[in-house]
């Protein structure tokens, strides 16, 4: 156990820093308060959680009254631009026995996910979809009641899990988007629990029977209001309810308790960490008794390269052809660097430099505007300053090669010009650029 | 001696080697940014903001050609990438929103795009 906190803690305190800003994709999806959203984490990029969740004051069951707490281990990594594998370690750290002050620590089930998205509005598409299919692999106790949350499957008993994401942008604001994710899905067991089945009344709810097996579909639903609170940090209210299949088991633990109602909050900033809290105030009508739970996940900002991949969307429909309107010329320079937060221009950045510098030579009767373009990182007035300087250093760097400085004039445009997105970090790569505008 | 011409040969050979890597790195690189220029504007024309004056709609929103050229130079360390394409301003009219997005695109501006990236550890950069 010591071994896996300090791996944990470790990963975490060797992610932090790692430079470039991005929104982390949703990690943790433990299904306590982060509802799955159609995100998926870039190719190679990991993310990891920890959530800790309990019972507090734990009614008195047939089992007696027993306080329990978890923790889960959630690990998650793109594979495929589209593609993303989810892992979840359930583990009870403490169980115990409020009457004879028994406990036992066990662990719980390890669920193996995959989500595929069908649709990203950033792509033009109405809404994002994605699928998520997971199995869960029982390696507990037999006796154990399957506890409170999908990814908690204890004992012997695998199940699998179907659920569909739906993601739509509602607002969009110079913070970022405001968002709402829906999501609907089952858990399938395929074994039987070993209680009895009292109430086979409630909606959504089947029982199959099987020479061998029996099938529980607990059905849920949930929802989610993401807010983007200024530009490095979002909030999330969220709300998901869980009709049980087997209310056996939720009568053993929670008493006559027909669904679960969570509410919850989650706070993510740009650096990879999100952190969240909420609890089950059993908004079914009862309020006895009421869980708590908390975590902390980071997800690796986008500092491994972009991988190629080929684009498998269609075109954009071809245009008419253009009415030979007069054509302006302009060169867009990538991949100049400067200094955090100056406008010192970085040297690996040179070549580029020198390749305008020779093609402003070859064409010495064209008069340039260097314009300097940021992100949306940091207020509009910073940017635009930014924006400036750093246009400035071109154009001195520009003359150092060789160009006449009367050629060359300078604006900073901040960030009000994006080309591309500035949600993602890919987007704001696009964004933060360096044009040479000839003038007519 | 030897060793020197052993260590020219080596850096020879590296710069052979990374010049074909970025060579043909580019193509593919270039593929997908003229991809990315392509969602840009499926996403700019979902997005086009369009402005009603007396009973008519205009929008405008950013296009680019399909047709372009990917180029490397290797004379510096560094080696170089250019992608060539043409951006161009369209503009739609109607007497509605949605007969405006039906109405066919007309091209008012034209400008010649020439990008520059430069290869580094292994990958084109922007």
């Amino acid at each position: 156990m010591k071994r896996v906190w300090a791996v944990a803690i470790a990963l975490l305190v060797g992610g932090w820093g790692r430079g470039a800003l991005a929104f982390p994709t949703e990690t943790g999806e433990t299904g306590l308060v982060t509802i799955p959203t159609t995100d998926i984490l870039p190719p190679l990029r990991p993310s990891i959680g920890i959530t800790l969740d309990g019972i507090i004051n734990p009614p008195q069951t047939a089992t007696g009254q027993i306080s329990v707490y978890h923790t889960h281990f959630s690990l998650g990594i793109g594979l495929l631009p589209n593609l993303e594998f989810t892992s979840e370690i359930p583990y009870v750290q403490f169980e115990r026995d409020v009457a004879s002050h028994r406990h036992t620590d066990d662990i719980g089930g390890l669920r193996l996910g995959l989500k595929y998205r069908l649709l990203n509005e950033e792509n033009g598409a109405p809404l994002s979809a994605a699928l998520l299919g997971a199995f869960v692999v029982g390696t507990g106790r037999d006796d154990f009641p399957a506890v409170l949350d999908r990814a908690t499957v204890f004992g012997s008993r695998e199940a699998y899990e179907v659920m569909g994401i739906l993601d739509k942008v509602l607002l969009k604001t110079s913070q970022g988007d405001a968002t709402l994710t829906l999501n609907a899905g089952g858990l399938f067991f395929d074994k039987p629990s070993g209680f009895s089945v009292e109430n086979q009344s409630l909606p959504f709810q089947r029982r199959f029977r099987g020479p061998n097996a029996t099938f529980d579909v607990p059905f849920e639903f949930a929802a989610g209001l993401k807010l983007p609170l200024f530009k490095t940090s979002y909030a999330r209210g969220e709300f998901l309810n869980e009709f049980r299949g087997n209310t056996a088991i939720v009568d053993q633990v929670e008493g006559a308790l027909p669904t679960r109602d969570f509410v919850g909050l989650r706070f993510a900033n740009v650096y990879g960490f999100a952190v969240q809290g909420g609890a089950d105030f059993g908004l079914s009508g009862f309020l006895d008794p009421y869980r708590f739970f908390a975590s902390i996940s980071y997800a690796m900002p986008a500092t491994l390269p972009p991988r190629p991949r080929r684009i498998a969307q269609a075109p954009p429909p071809p245009p008419p052809p253009p009415l030979a309107p007069p054509v302006k010329t302009k060169i867009v320079l990538r991949g100049v660097h400067f200094d955090f937060d100056k406008a010192t221009i970085r040297s690996d950045s040179v070549a580029t430099l020198r390749e305008a510098a020779n093609t402003l030579k070859e064409n010495p009767a064209v008069r340039v505007v260097v314009e300097g373009h940021t992100d949306s990182m940091g207020t509009e007035a910073y940017n635009q300053r930014l924006s400036r300087r750093r246009a400035e250093a071109v154009k001195d760097y520009l003359i150092k090669l060789g160009v006449a400085a009367d050629r060359l004039t300078v604006r900073g445009m901040g960030e009000s010009q994006p080309v591309a997105s500035n949600d993602t970090e890919e987007g704001r790569a696009e964004n933060r650029r360096v044009e040479l505008l000839a003038q007519q | 001696m030897r060793l020197l011409v052993s260590l020219a040969c080596l850096v020879l050979v590296s710069s052979v080697a990374l010049a074909g890597d970025a060579s043909s790195a580019f193509n593919s690189f270039c593929e997908e940014w003229m991809g990315k220029l392509a969602a840009r504007e499926r996403y700019n024309i979902a997005n086009i903001k369009w402005d009603a004056k007396s009973g008519s709609v205009t929008g405008e929103y950013v296009g680019y050609t399909q047709e372009h050229t990917c180029t490397v130079k290797n004379a510096d360390k560094v080696p170089i990438g250019k992608i060539i394409y043409r951006e161009i301003v369209y503009q739609k009219h109607g007497g509605t929103i949605p007969e405006a997005e039906k109405s066919p695109a007309e091209a008012i501006e034209a400008t010649e795009v020439t990008e520059i990236f430069r290869y580094s550890a292994g990958k084109w950069v922007y």
